[in-house]
């Protein structure tokens, strides 16, 4: 008898999430545009999975005798300075920058959702501590700041992702508090109050769940923004060692030969320019999915 | 507020350099010094004491107005960075107004014009816009127009025609969420009742939509554009790398580079404040724009001179 | 909403368009060798301009200082000869002549009379004397940034000897004295005016004797000189020398082409072809005096101890094809530890490529090859080119290479306290003194060896004042030092100058430090 209440009790939130969810995936695939997005992330996601089997040569395959050669048949994105064959580095280079994008994105919202939440709901003194602490983050641009948590660390793929995820905290704790925030106020929060759940329960199965979505979409474009950041922090020649392909890396290789050979500037930058706009195409029909209101 | 935003910066910035490998006396002399003579510099520049010794000493150098001398061009760090700011605020400048121009009419437009043509491209385009890292545009702007065309110089910072191209390459990733911006605020304000009551009344759209709709939409647009003017006091780092644009920056990343600790402190401490003053600046603004929140500082003056007058009354 | 996809893919499709139709000669471009000594065709349609004023040039480094004593980088020797005159001067192949000094006479071995010109003022209106030039070799002899190249000098015991004589005294013979003094550290500088000003300011507005004056300089755009109406000597015919601080490869090479500049310094290989086939660019070009190197630490870390494993890695390297790729055929394989500009060059390579060979090596000396060997890089273009190529011939033996890039800061601080392993990095020999090759070697800490004897001789040989004695001896020790393979010598670079057709009178220097004040305009 008490099992199955139980399990009666449980299953009812359940089927009305996948309802939820059902009903979120409904108005987000009417977007084609996200939907676009979505397919073109996937895909690159599986070519880069799939990297080994699809790519034509190995990364780090030199011919001297076939240095700067244009697109063709045998190299569809031509080769590099070191006759390395640009489109398999740009497969390879796949797995690095994406994962980037998302490591990072990960670290900045674990820290950063930590933070927000904890100042959003315990407001007071600990808000006060950990605004004052996020507005010193922001004071120092998020460039400069990769940057020098970069110099510090030493370059390498592991410190690029804290740097650029470091960086991204701000954004995050200040979007989630403010939602928290609002949330706060509603009736069904102050409701469960009323009925005696706890903080963590509140936290938990009200707040988390009702803040989310802003959470969701901010995080879906951070990972295109993270993506250009450990670009530009490889630009800038700080990033992951040689001679392992990272996207922002063999931009930054190619751009001493850009006028002669574009191609090795320009296949990276379309890379880097599709994997961003389909997260962000993702980001934007997320949010029109989630929150019908807002859809115009 | 901006004091202990200022104490963390420095100290902020004060751990990470501490933390950094690469001894500046070292760089100063570069690899044929012996020890002996590396050891005696460090003493000299006072890098040998303990780390709250040297934090401490440079705040109270500090409130004493010296930022320091930099390392590596001896210079002070506060005429060195005066010397670079001019150019950082006047590229922040011409960035943020091309932003601006462009991101607030196409916004604009594209919120009148909902779901047309001009609608659905100017979407697109912005989309792409936010999606392309600004160095690769800049290459490409330099192939197209200095190389190629030979229309407009690719590097430095000395006239109108040396402006254009970084304006641009900056401008128009900023006019990308200028747009969606400005976009989705006029949409929420076209939508209210005011707005089709001034319609109704037979003005025309041009007069409805500048002089009603916008002035309403404007506070998340200035918002957005604040941001941006903010965050590029602190230098456009990489599209000053790319258009030898001597700006902080570039100043920033050579700093770091070469350990110049004085210079990155003291730049880092320039951009926060000038940064959390934008901010202040926006929040004025504010007033000025929507009369809600002027009447709001106005309110709590009234309220308070009412409650003295009750106090008044009461005593009486 | 397929609309909006199919103007996606417009919108890409003119992007690419627009890049792609930079003009792409020279596809699939297999380098070509190229020779030595300077290059590039005359003017042909150069838009001659005889009333030109100024002259404009591109540098890649800004200096940290113009102060000759306080500073250590070839663009602030090169800009500061400008301004501060020395008592001598070299030419392009290294001989000197006097300059601020009238005539000269070794009185003895450690002793140098110089009697110096009387006519010469300095740009604040001070008189030189012979207390500015003791003071000037005191002053290099103490000042950490100049002390190393002064070693030889006897600062406290240089002395005046009249108004316009000095006694320059070294601690021993020393048969480069006078190459040091007529080196970027020579400069004279102007006593009070140091005294005056500080070091400090002094290194920003140096007061020298030379043909221009510093006016302005912004910090990391320009520094403007102007022409020294009262110099002694033959005054340039142009007012404005001004030198642009342009960081990118790219950018200088555009600004060359489009006139934005009249002279652009360290043109990137890649530029070559174009800048020689336009008619408005001469490219001035030719052997530098800078060798790239592979320096291991054999000393403090016990994997690179093994000889036959470094000999190996020697014999792994196919040079031909690391200059053809990297250096894209503009630079010379090394022969030598030094670069052939020094004096005392003696050829002593290349070490034949031979991979199967290098292959044996290992195996007979027993090496685990699965241990991880560390190459460490600065960011740096040609650089990281040069360690992925090694890193893949090295692989191709079977050894487990792996590429660290750290900040050049970091590097300088570790190779210097011994502590990084392996590093490809560059030694520049200036005034054709081969002793920057060996300086290194000195010490303990690079780990290049701890060969007492070898260390002995190496500092010996600093001192042999008979020529051809010192060459034989430079020659030996650049035979020993090469079969330990603790430094792989790779190759020398070509310094590549890009220069207006209407210019004239630039003169290649393999050093990177022309003398700018003849140039005239045709």
């Amino acid at each position: 008898m008490k099992t199955a209440g139980k399990s009666e009790h449980a299953a009812a939130p359940a089927a009305k999430k996948k309802s939820q969810l059902q009903e979120v995936w409904g108005r987000f695939k009417k977007n084609r545009l996200a939907l676009f997005g979505m397919v073109l992330i996937l895909l690159m996601i599986l070519m880069v999975v799939l990297s080994p089997l699809i790519a034509p040569y190995g990364f780090d395959e030199q011919n001297y005798y076939e240095i700067f050669a244009s697109p063709s048949l045998q190299h569809l994105c031509g080769t590099d300075n070191l006759g390395r064959d640009v489109f398999s580095r740009l497969l390879y280079g796949g797995r690095v920058s994406l994962t980037i994008g998302i490591i990072s994105v990960g670290i900045g919202l674990l820290c950063g959702g930590l933070m927000g939440a904890l100042a959003g709901y315990y407001s007071g003194k600990l808000d006060n501590t950990l605004m004052r602490i996020i507005d010193i983050l922001m004071a120092i641009p998020s460039v400069i700041l990769a940057i020098s948590i970069c110099a510090a660390l030493g370059p390498g793929l592991v410190n690029t992702m804290i740097a650029v995820g470091v960086a991204s905290i701000p954004n995050y704790a200040r979007i989630l508090r403010s939602s928290i925030l609002s949330i706060k106020q509603q009736e069904y929060v102050e409701a469960a109050r009323a009925i005696g759940a706890s903080n963590a329960r509140i936290i938990s199965k009200h707040i988390v769940p009702n803040s989310l979505s802003g959470l969701i979409v901010q995080a879906s474009m951070g990972v295109g923004r993270a993506i250009i950041s450990a670009a530009s922090m490889s630009f800038i020649g700080l990033g992951i060692a040689p001679p392992n392909p990272e996207w922002g890396a063999m931009l930054s290789a190619g751009r001493t030969y850009f006028r002669d050979y574009p191609h090795m500037v320009l296949f990276p930058g379309i890379a880097i320019f599709l994997a961003v706009l389909s997260m962000n195409l993702i980001g934007d029909g997320l949010r029109d999915a989630l929150d019908p209101r807002l859809k115009r | 507020m901006l004091i202990p935003v200022i104490l963390g910066v420095t100290l902020i910035i004060f751990i990470m350099l501490a933390l950094t490998p690469g001894d500046p006396a070292r760089q100063i002399l570069g690899g044929e010094a012996t020890e002996e003579q590396v050891e005696a510099l460090r003493e000299e520049m006072g890098l040998n004491d303990p780390l709250p010794v040297r934090y401490l000493r440079y705040i109270w150098d500090m409130l004493h107005g010296d930022m320091g001398t930099s390392y590596s061009s001896k210079q002070p760090v506060t005429k060195e960075l005066l010397e670079r700011f001019p150019t950082t605020l006047l590229l922040s400048i011409l960035c943020t107004v091309v932003g601006a121009i462009i991101g607030i009419v196409f916004g604009i437009i594209s919120a009148v014009k909902q779901y047309t043509i001009f609608d659905n491209v100017s979407r697109v385009l912005a989309l792409a816009g936010i999606s392309i890292p600004s160095f690769w545009l800049g290459l490409m702007l330099i192939i197209a127009f200095s190389v190629n065309l030979k229309w407009l110089p690719s590097s430095g910072f000395y006239g109108p025609e040396y402006w254009i191209l970084p304006a641009i390459t900056v401008g128009l990733v900023q006019a990308a969420t200028v747009m969606r911006q400005t976009r989705s605020a006029m949409l929420d304000v076209v939508r209210q009742d005011y707005i089709r009551t001034a319609k109704a009344k037979g003005q025309t759209e041009l007069k409805v939509v500048l002089g009603h709709a916008l002035p309403n939409a404007l506070i998340p647009i200035i918002t957005v554009l604040g941001m941006q003017f903010g965050h590029g006091l602190g230098g456009a780092v990489i599209s000053e790398q790319i258009f030898a644009i001597p700006g902080i920056g570039k100043l920033m990343v050579d700093s770091i580079t070469a350990r110049d600790y004085p210079v990155v402190q003291g730049g880092v401490l320039m951009i926060a404040i000038s940064f959390t003053v934008v901010n202040l600046l926006v929040d004025i603004l504010y007033a000025f724009i929507d009369p809600r929140i002027k009447a709001l500082y106005v309110g709590k003056k009234a309220k308070r001179k009412q409650k003295e007058d009750g106090k008044g009354a009461a005593a009486a | 909403m397929k609309k909006k996809v199919r103007i996606l893919a417009l919108l890409l499709g003119t992007l690419m368009l627009l890049s792609a139709c930079a003009p792409s000669q020279n596809q699939g471009g297999t380098a070509t060798p190229a020779p030595t000594g300077s290059g590039g065709t005359p003017a042909t349609a150069a838009p001659s301009n005889p009333d030109k004023d100024d002259l404009v040039v591109a540098v890649s480094t800004e200096p940290s200082s113009l102060d000759p004593h306080n500073v250590n980088m070839v663009t602030a020797f090169m800009i500061g000869q400008h301004v501060v005159d020395r008592l001598f001067v070299s030419d392009a192949e290294y001989n000197i002549t006097p300059s601020l000094a009238e005539t000269y006479t070794w009185l003895d071995d450690t002793t140098l009379q110089v009697k110096i010109r009387e006519d010469v003022d300095f740009s604040n209106g001070q008189h030189m004397t012979a207390d500015d030039v003791v003071y000037s070799i005191q002053r290099a002899c103490s000042m950490p940034q100049s002390a190393a190249t002064f070693d030889y000098f006897d600062g406290p015991n240089t002395v005046k000897v009249d108004e316009y004589t000095v006694d320059i005294k070294l601690k021993a013979p020393y048969p480069n004295a006078m190459r040091v003094l007529a080196g970027g550290r020579g400069g004279i500088v102007c006593k009070s005016a140091i005294e005056e000003m500080g070091e400090d300011a002094y290194g920003r507005a140096p007061v020298g004797s030379g043909a221009f004056i510093v006016t302005n300089w912004s910090s990391g755009d320009r520094i403007e000189l102007t022409r020294n109406d009262n110099y002694w000597g033959e005054k340039p015919v142009y007012k404005d020398l001004t030198f642009r601080i342009i960081t990118e490869n790219a950018s200088r090479t555009i600004e060359i082409e489009t006139g934005g500049v009249d002279i652009a310094f360290d043109i990137g290989s890649d530029d070559v072809e174009r800048l020689e086939a336009d008619s408005n660019v001469n490219v001035v070009r030719g052997a530098s005096s800078t060798m790239n190197h592979i320096v291991i630490n054999s000393v403090n870390f016990d994997t690179l101890k093994n000889p036959q494993v470094r000999q190996a890695m020697h014999m792994a390297l196919d040079m031909d094809a690391i200059v053809a790729v990297a250096f894209k055929g503009y630079a010379t394989v090394a022969e030598s530890l030094s670069p052939s500009s020094t004096t005392e060059f003696a050829k002593v390579g290349p070490t034949a490529y031979d991979p199967e060979g290098a292959k044996e090596l290992i195996a007979q000396s027993g090496f685990d090859t699965s241990t991880p060997i560390i190459l460490q890089i600065y960011k740096n273009q040609q650089i990281q080119a040069m360690a992925e190529i090694i890193a893949n011939m090295w692989s191709a033996i079977g050894l487990n290479v792996q590429i660290e890039v750290v900040d050049r800061a970091t590097m300088v601080t570790n190779n210097s306290s011994g502590k990084t392993p392996m590093c490809i990095t560059t030694v520049t020999c200036s005034d054709g003194n081969i002793e920057s090759v060996f300086r290194q070697w000195e010490k303990l800490e690079t780990g290049f060896t701890d060969d007492e004897a070898l260390i002995a001789a190496i500092k010996d040989a600093k001192g042999i004042m008979d020529d051809a004695e010192r060459k034989a001896a430079y020659a030996e020790l650049q035979q020993q030092c090469w079969d330990l393979n603790t430094v792989i010598p790779i190759a020398t670079g070509e310094n590549i100058f890009g220069v207006r057709s209407y210019v004239q009178g630039f003169v290649f220097h393999p050093d990177k430090t022309p003398n700018l004040t003849g140039i005239t305009f045709g």
